[in-house]
């Protein structure tokens, strides 16, 4: 039964999300707003209960030991993070927030440096010679497609790219647009495929209960 | 002020520092404490937020009378009370909630997104009379047609090797150099943005 | 009716709003209907409503409300004069005119206005100090009259009238005229006579009177009428004529010969600046000569306001003890004089009589010398009684009488030019000077001694000045040098003659009494020859002659110009200063006038003294005051034309009293004054270093910069104005070779730019069909029935797909990722394996069924499945996807790449995993971590997937990560299964589709999904076409339609 009440809502608020084709409505707005009040609190409650409340615990359990006093440290943080709800000490949040940036930026700077960039230039495995020579050039029109500013001035004194600069643009913007028109392909795919798993499920359960 | 703003950098160029130092030098324990603080603060972040915005709509639903608020708050506070309530009974009411309100909600949205892609592919000349959108069109419309061919069997099998070198020559050469470039471009953003970050150049948290 | 108008030229139907035909051009009428805004229905333009739907088609306007009264305006409206537009000149109404205005009585006459317009200055106008031709007081035609009428006649009237009154020249039309200012007036009028300042050359009138020892007072004190007039300069000079004929000739060469002296004989080829030029070669001749390049105005001011020199003045007594030294008897000296009192000989004259052109002098100048009017006789009374001449006053003795500072002071009457505008007197006062004069001739013999020994003295005075020593090395000393070249180097005979225009005095006032004499160039300069080239050297006095040799021994000290641009001897030639002055008592009775002039340069000073000078002998007389100095009658007088009080001049004066006076007369007196007189101030330490100019710098004559002469004839000048001119200094390189503009840049226009500009093109050339109007019953608009369209027709594939045939391919060929998946999972039999839920229910109807199928297939390796998310959302479908296997449950990671970086340094060993994200974890969950065989990441989210990788897959490398994603992550996906950092990659539906049915798993539901999906995607191709097509081929027409 709850299944069923489940369906039911759950198709009602399909058919609500699916009234947006018409027109902007207050059923659509209502649905979105439930499924954002919906959605965060569900974070808030993941975390409460997944790490929050275990660390808790952990603390409560032994709150002598080493591991329960330096915990004194980020709950500290916390506690200064929830500061810049305050105006006057509004300043102490942002220490909090220099630390998570601080940290955050170190872990990305050494996974992009070592996760992406260095495999991507030199750990490239193609299947032929040729079709890595082709792929390497492609790649750096890519890349070059993004200057926007000439090496050197015409002799008219307006800079302007060289035409080999011209060139290698050409090119790079012609492979991101093949790109972007393969990635909207298989971007559709997957939005018809959603489509259809929805419609399918709709259909299925309901031809199975009724 | 000075002062004030001078902690925040000192603190984001110390652990940021200690962490690449943790991290290079394989540092375990300080590692392991310095992210788990991270991941505690970016956890109270999100908390924080949520909280925020439920204070938002709050104040929105009381000043502004506004419904849709008054929605959010009250989903907001119904999944509290049905995380209470199931903390008290033990039941699963949140993941009803989340299974008969949630879910729907977002996969009906993301099931709209191919009439929407299609209606924006459909008008993409109506809107941008050049080479590019043509190009672009075309792409698409080769690497639809090229997988649906190649997956159904309507194609005969005589077109099928040059449709499917087609396609691969697409897929394994243009858009693998097309996205190589722009990971290396993004993975290059991010390193100057993180160094920028590490020198006390940018500061994002002094807003 | 319809919307469009036809034009009924050419018939051609234009949209209602046009006003000009489109095929045409022909106007057209205006809109005889309104198109309402709401229904399109053309109402005619009578209308406010429409007649379909009643919208209103008028605008609204504010009406005034009439209940507002002018008192609920603002009442402190900002003030603002009254505008008057171009070309308005307001009211003409010549009614309007004010009296004054129209009749000019300036408020001369109040009883005489017969109405007073209350324009008119209250009280009328104070017209004493007006010249009277400004003022007319009963002027019954006044020369200004308002016309009633404007008209050519009118103006020709007024100009006639306007030409018979006198002319503003006319300064003396009568005798009632004073045209003066009041200083002069006052001076003429008020004053004890005993007091009054007389003129310069009173003493000369008093030499004329021939009273012994006796000033040359010209006026008594009491008797303002009476005061002395003022002589010129040369006055004395002049009358020492005997004839009127002579006076004439002589005056005529005295006008010459001060010509001369006053003007220089420049160098052709000198590089002076003008200003030097005009010093000129040495003057042989003192006096004036006949000049003819003279240029009466070219004269400094201060010479024109002498007025005419009152050559009838002197009494022949007094002009016989004047030119005595000079003639040697009284009888010449009287002959010397001219007989006709009763005419001046102006001062300008002789230059005029010289030149023979009158025409240059000013009217009243030669009025005054027609008429016969002493114009600088002190009339104030406009009496005709002739006054009676007086011994003058005797301050004090001195040798040099009539060169007494304090003589000369107190008897010199100053107001010679006070005197100037009370013409009434000057005819009688002509001849009360002349007898004046004959009385001091004798003792200016005498004078002229004195002064020839005393620029002796001088002459070593200036000598001594070191700073006028030629300084080569000092570039200021140079300019001064060029006026002087007394060095020697340049001759008088050298320097060419040229023309010589007399500086004009700036401040003649400022000059100090007490300098000194200029000396003049004994060596070239002569009385003998002075006396030779003056026509009136027979006539002087021998006294004068004797100067002329004693100033041939005398040394010739450099001039010293420091005070002033103009020689010494000039400015000392300034009424109230001089050779003659009242502070040089004495000075040429006791010395020649050759003396006198030293200091003058050779060029300017000349040559010779005149002979009468050269005979004029010393006077020995002591010197008697002139001037009785009377501070009142002298307080309106100009400073510069105030003598010196006779107590100031006791006090520190380097003019001495009498009593201090050197004895030996005035020659003794004159030679103690230059003794005593203040150490010349260098021009270099008195005034501020100037900066030269590099021009005038190359100016610099060869004689000073010891170089040889510039070669003026240098190259010719080719090119310019100055074509064919040599010695052409080169100009600037700044004005030589002027800046040319630098080319304009060219204008480089993109394509895009054409494009955005034929597009804007076109939409401005789009001509509007109708009125679009917003309304409430608005109809959908094309873009949402054809979102609708598309919507049901992707649904009905969908079903189609779902439920109708299935057009998959059986045979397949699988990827080599898609087995590499298999390979890994196998491969990680009986190990723990992470698998990472990132996806939410958004995603799940794509992945669900690849987890799935992982999840079975794990499950039946035997692996231990340990579930992870970074996202609440995933926590919640993982729990759902494990909820039938038993599987450990990390949960939720937070902090992204954090999160992740910890958990790759536990898979790669570097941590311990019993904390994850500062939880301890459970030891089995430990034991789980720490032996990880695979990860699989089934993700639909590309920096989730990124951050996998980087963080866990590139710090693990040992520990395979296998991605299961989206279509739409595929190929990213495929750039990281390139380089080896994903083992295998599961890429959408279809490759899943392939994956189940190389682990023989069937999936029935992606079956249909997937058969679903191809339907979709063959009707999005198909719409893809038709929208390319359309819209494509859209695009072009308007396209060309715009390049049209």
């Amino acid at each position: 039964m709850t299944d069923l009440v489940g369906l039911i809502i759950g198709l009602l608020l399909t058919l609500f999300i699916y009234s947006y084709l018409i027109g902007d409505n207050p059923l659509y707005r209502v649905s979105v707003h439930l499924l954002v009040g919906v959605s965060a609190a569900y974070a808030v409650v993941v975390v409460v209960r997944q790490l929050l409340l275990p660390i808790w615990q952990q603390v409560q359990a032994n709150p002598a030991s080493p591991d329960s006093v330096i915990w004194l440290v980020p709950i500290l943080f916390a506690l200064m993070l929830l500061a810049r709800r305050l105006p006057s000490v509004s300043w102490l949040g942002n220490t909090s927030l220099a630390l998570l940036i601080g940290v955050g930026a170190a872990v990305a700077l050494l996974g992009g440096l070592t996760g992406t960039l260095w495999p991507q230039i030199v750990g490239v495995q193609p299947a032929t010679p040729l079709q890595g020579i082709v792929v390497a050039l492609l790649t750096i029109c890519t890349l070059l497609a993004f200057q926007f500013t000439a090496l050197r001035p015409r002799s008219s004194g307006l800079w302007q790219p060289a035409m080999w600069q011209r060139g290698v643009t050409a090119v790079g913007r012609i492979v991101l647009t093949i790109t972007f028109g393969a990635l909207f392909a298989a971007l559709m795919s997957t939005g018809l495929i959603l489509l259809a798993e929805r419609l399918n499920f709709f259909l299925t359960e309901l031809v199975q209960r009724f | 002020m000075k002062l004030k703003q001078s902690i925040a950098i000192f603190t984001a160029v110390f652990f940021g520092l200690l962490t690449l130092v943790a991290l290079l030098f394989n540092v375990s324990g300080l590692s392991s404490v310095i992210l788990g603080w991270a991941s505690f603060l970016a956890a109270i972040a999100l908390i924080l937020g949520v909280m925020n915005l439920l204070l938002v709509h709050l104040t929105r639903l009381f000043k502004e009378q506004n419904l849709y608020s008054g929605v959010l708050v009250l989903s907001i506070l119904g999944v509290f009370a049905a995380a209470v309530l199931d903390g008290l009974t033990g039941s699963n009411s949140v993941n009803a909630l989340f299974n008969w309100v949630q879910a729907p909600l977002e996969a009906a949205l993301a099931s709209l997104l191919a009439v929407f892609l299609l209606l924006a592919g459909v008008q993409l000349l109506k809107r941008q009379h050049t080479g590019w959108a043509v190009l672009f069109s075309v792409t698409a419309v080769v690497m639809l047609l090229g997988q649906a061919l190649l997956t159904s069997r309507l194609l005969p099998a005589g077109l099928r090797q040059p449709v499917n070198q087609i396609v691969e020559f697409v897929q394994n050469v243009v858009v693998t150099a097309g996205l190589r470039g722009l990971l290396i471009g993004v993975a290059l953003g991010t390193l100057l943005l993180s160094l920028r970050l590490l020198m006390g150049v940018e500061r994002p948290y002094n807003k | 009716m319809s919307n469009e108008i036809t034009c009924k030229e050419c018939g051609y139907k234009n949209p209602h709003s046009s006003k000009f035909c489109n095929n045409c051009g022909a106007k057209l009428p205006l809109s005889t209907h309104i198109i309402c805004p709401n229904c399109a229905t053309p109402n005619t333009r009578d209308r406010i409503f429409c007649d379909t739907c009643g919208t209103r088609l008028v605008a609204e306007h504010p009406q005034l409300k009439p209940e507002d009264p002018i008192e609920s305006q603002p009442l402190n409206k900002p003030f603002s004069l009254p505008a008057r537009r171009p070309g308005d000149t307001g009211e003409l109404n010549p009614n309007a005119v004010p009296d004054w205005l129209r009749t000019g009585n300036i408020g001369a006459d109040k009883s005489g206005q017969a109405e007073e317009d209350e324009d008119a200055p209250a009280g009328g106008r104070d017209t004493s100090d007006l010249p009277d031709w400004l003022v007319h007081d009963s002027d019954p035609d006044p020369i200004i009259n308002a016309p009633t009428t404007i008209s050519t006649e009118f103006y020709r009237d007024l100009l006639e009238r306007a030409e018979d009154l006198p002319q503003p020249d006319d300064l003396f039309p009568d005798e009632a005229g004073s045209n003066l200012p009041d200083w002069l007036s006052d001076a003429a009028d008020g004053g004890n006579e005993a007091e009054a300042s007389q003129g310069l050359t009173d003493w000369l009138s008093d030499l004329a009177d021939g009273d012994e020892g006796a000033a040359t007072a010209v006026a008594d004190d009491d008797d303002d009428d009476e005061d002395a007039t003022s002589v010129g300069l040369t006055d004395w000079l002049a009358d020492l004529d005997d004839d009127a004929d002579t006076a004439d000739v002589h005056a005529a060469d005295n006008a010459a010969a001060l010509n001369d002296l006053l003007s220089a004989q420049p160098n052709e080829e000198a590089d002076s600046s003008d200003w030097l030029s005009e010093l000129g070669p040495p003057q042989t001749d003192v006096l004036p000569e006949q000049q003819e390049d003279l240029n009466v105005e070219d004269l400094p001011g201060w010479m024109d306001e002498l007025g005419p020199i009152q050559t009838n003045l002197l009494d022949p007594a007094q002009l016989a003890e004047l030119t005595g030294p000079l003639r040697g008897t009284a009888d010449e000296a009287e002959d010397f004089f001219d007989d006709d009192a009763g005419e001046d000989v102006s001062f300008t004259d002789l230059f005029e009589t010289s030149r023979g052109a009158t025409e240059s002098l000013p009217d009243w100048l030669e009025d005054a010398a027609e008429k016969g009017e002493s114009f600088l006789l002190d009339l104030p009374d406009e009496s005709e009684e002739p006054v009676e001449a007086e011994e003058p006053e005797i301050i004090s003795e001195a040798d040099s009488d009539w060169f007494t500072v304090e003589e000369i002071v107190s008897q010199t009457d100053l107001d010679w030019l006070a005197d100037t505008g009370n013409l009434d007197k000057i005819d009688d006062e002509a001849r009360h000077e002349l007898e004046r004069l004959h009385e001091t001739a004798d003792l200016f013999d005498d004078g002229l001694d004195e002064l020839q020994d005393e620029v002796l003295v001088e002459d070593e005075l200036l000598a001594n000045d070191e700073s006028l020593a030629d300084d080569e090395d000092d570039d200021f000393d140079w300019l001064s040098d060029m006026a002087a070249i007394q060095t020697g180097e340049l001759t008088i005979d050298e320097i060419p003659s040229a023309e010589m225009a007399v500086p004009s005095l700036d401040e003649p006032e400022d000059e100090a009494p007490e300098e000194p004499e200029p000396a003049l160039e004994s060596d070239s300069w002569s009385s003998d020859t002075f006396l030779a080239e003056t026509a009136v050297a027979e006539d002087l006095p021998a006294w004068l002659d004797e100067l002329g040799e004693n100033a041939e021994t005398a040394e010739s000290p450099e001039m010293d110009l420091s005070s002033e641009d103009l020689p010494e001897w000039i400015a000392s030639m300034r009424p109230s200063q001089g050779i003659f002055g009242s502070e040089l008592p004495g000075v040429l009775s006791d010395m020649d006038i050759r003396d006198t002039l030293e200091g003058i340069p050779e060029e300017l000073a000349g040559g010779e003294l005149p002979d009468w000078l050269k005979d004029a002998p010393p006077d020995t007389r002591p010197a008697r005051p002139l001037v009785d100095i009377n501070v009142d009658a002298t307080q309106k007088i100009p400073d510069w034309l105030q003598p010196d009080p006779p107590g100031a001049k006791a006090a520190g004066s380097p003019l001495l009293p009498a009593e201090d006076a050197a004895p030996g007369g005035s020659r003794n007196e004159w030679r103690f004054l230059l003794e005593n007189l203040p150490p010349l101030t260098p021009l270099a330490e008195s005034l501020p270093k100037a900066d030269i100019p590099e021009w005038i710098q190359q100016l610099k004559p060869p004689e000073l910069t010891g170089q040889p002469p510039r070669d003026l004839h240098g190259p010719e000048e080719t090119v310019g104005p100055l074509k064919g001119m040599q010695g052409v200094i080169a100009i600037e390189p700044a004005i030589a070779r002027p800046r040319t503009a630098s080319p304009l840049l060219p204008h480089v226009t993109t394509p895009e730019q054409l494009q955005q500009a034929a597009l804007l093109h076109q939409i401005a050339r789009e001509t509007p069909t109708t009125v679009t109007t917003l309304s409430a019953n608005a109809p959908y608009s094309t873009a949402v029935w054809l979102r609708i369209g598309l919507a049901v027709l992707l649904f009905v594939a969908i079903l189609v797909g779902l439920r109708g045939p299935n057009l998959l391919a059986t045979n397949g060929t699988v990827p080599a990722n898609v087995q590499a998946v298999a390979t890994a999972v196998s491969s990680a039999a009986g190990q723990p394996v992470l698998m990472a839920i990132e996806y939410t229910p958004a995603m799940a109807g794509e992945l669900t069924s690849q987890a799935q199928m992982l999840l079975a297939q794990l499950a039946a390796n035997g692996s231990q499945v340990v579930i992870a998310s970074q996202y609440a959302a995933g926590t919640a479908v993982a729990e759902t996807l494990t909820a039938d296997t038993e599987a450990q449950i990390i949960g939720y990671l937070p902090g992204e790449g954090i999160g992740l970086r910890q958990l790759g340094e536990c898979f790669a060993g570097r941590n311990t995993c019993d904390q994850l994200n500062g939880r301890v974890l459970p030891a089995e969950l430990q034991a789980s971590l720490s032996e990880i065989g695979l990860v699989i990441v089934v993700t639909g989210d590309r920096d989730n997937l990124v951050n996998w990788v980087e963080q866990v897959g590139q710090v693990a490398p040992d520990v395979p990560l296998v991605a299961g994603v989206t279509q739409a992550l595929t190929p990213l996906t495929r750039s990281y299964a390139s380089t080896g950092q994903i083992a295998g990659l599961l890429g959408g539906a279809p490759e899943a589709r392939l994956y189940a049915q190389l682990i023989g798993q069937p999936a029935s539901g992606l079956e249909a999904q997937l058969n679903a999906q191809v339907i979709g995607q063959l009707l999005a191709g198909v719409l893809l076409i038709i929208g390319l097509v359309v819209y494509g081929t859209t695009g072009l027409v308007n396209g060309r339609r715009a390049n049209k």
